[in-house]
């Protein structure tokens, strides 16, 4: 394996590129879109939910020591 | 020494399953970054084109992984759905919960990749074969997941027809396995298989394995990150609930006192 075998070229350039290049930006493109606006949106989520947490038992902790646990 | 079920119990408390998956995370996330970055750059640029498909099988390398993690995903989805009808484990219902829409994306990119795989080298976007039908009840199958957990104002009850929903949807993981055996079939026959050896060239093998590993990493370490979130909303609504039960004794203690004095 190496760099002299790099098919870069071939279906990204060229005739080629109007079907199987666009086909393959496309495949590879949605899916990695979708994986990484779905790990995002978990962390921003759990960002969330920790800020509400922190500020919920920052509220009650006087007067319910129960909640800090 | 505790056995594997008191072990298995312990485990599946959301309190411990977080102390347990917290420190793991960030490895998970770093190795599934680095396999897919290997699996990708080396099954995009560095493989050699196929004979007959030429660089259209490149798809594969993403095809293969969504469609793994399809079946994965539903598989442990029917598994959570066994645990949560047979002991009733909470985490079990939050992980079915969060599981549900990541196998639907992974269903749905599936069958888009294979649609634009199909195009090129079958001259079809779609055909009603066996395998790629099979595949579209999976996706239906998640989606009715997701809507029924969420159908019910009692959640136990969008719990419990979920999870028989889960089950009975299993038998369509077989079914999408061995459609290609079964009917005669566009789709052709698994290059993988555990009793025989790869009938792809290793070459273009080595770099699936890589990107399908990535993506299981990152698909696990995407659940996790949802099931701890999810983990943390329903312990911030007991907190607010129970707030709301301390301060509504308190008046009515107040109220009890006003009406002695």
């Amino acid at each position: 394996m190496s760099f002299s075998s790099l098919s870069f070229p071939a279906w990204l350039s060229g005739a080629e590129w109007s079907h199987h290049g666009l086909y393959i930006t496309l495949s590879y493109g949605i899916s990695l879109f979708f994986f990484i606006f779905l790990t995002y949106q978990a962390h921003q989520r759990l960002k969330k939910i920790q800020q509400k947490l922190s500020q919920l038992s920052s509220q009650t902790a006087p007067a319910s020591p129960s909640l800090k646990k | 020494m505790p056995s594997f079920s008191s072990w298995f119990h312990r485990t599946a408390n959301p309190g411990v399953f977080l102390r347990i998956t917290k420190p793991c995370l960030p490895f998970l996330s770093g190795f599934s970054l680095l396999f897919l970055s290997i699996g990708l750059i080396w099954g995009l640029f560095f493989t050699p084109a196929d004979w007959q498909q030429g660089d259209m099988m490149r798809v594969m390398y993403i095809h293969v992984p969504m469609a793994w993690l399809a079946s994965a995903c539903y598989f442990s989805l029917a598994i959570c759905a066994l645990l949560s009808l047979i002991w009733r484990h909470s985490l079990a219902d939050l992980a079915a919960m969060e599981i549900g829409p990541i196998g639907a994306a992974s269903a749905a990119l599936c069958l888009i990749t294979g649609s634009l795989w199909g195009k090129p080298t079958w001259g079809t976007w779609w055909a009603w074969d066996a395998r790629l039908t099979s595949v579209l009840i999976l996706f239906f199958l998640y989606l009715g997941h997701i809507a029924l957990i969420r159908a019910f104002d009692d959640p136990r009850r969008g719990q419990k027809a979920a999870a028989i929903l889960a089950l009975a949807g299993a038998l369509d993981l077989p079914i999408i396995k061995f459609s290609v055996q079964w009917w005669n079939s566009l789709h052709q026959a698994d290059s993988i298989t555990l009793t025989h050896a790869p009938t792809i060239s290793w070459s273009l093998l080595y770099p699936l394995i890589f990107s399908t590993l990535g993506f299981t990493l990152g698909a696990s370490t995407l659940i996790i990150t949802r099931l701890h979130a999810a983990i943390l909303e329903k312990r911030f609504y007991n907190l607010l609930l129970q707030e709301m039960i301390e301060e509504k004794s308190l008046q009515k203690e107040n109220t009890q006192q006003g009406d002695i004095f």
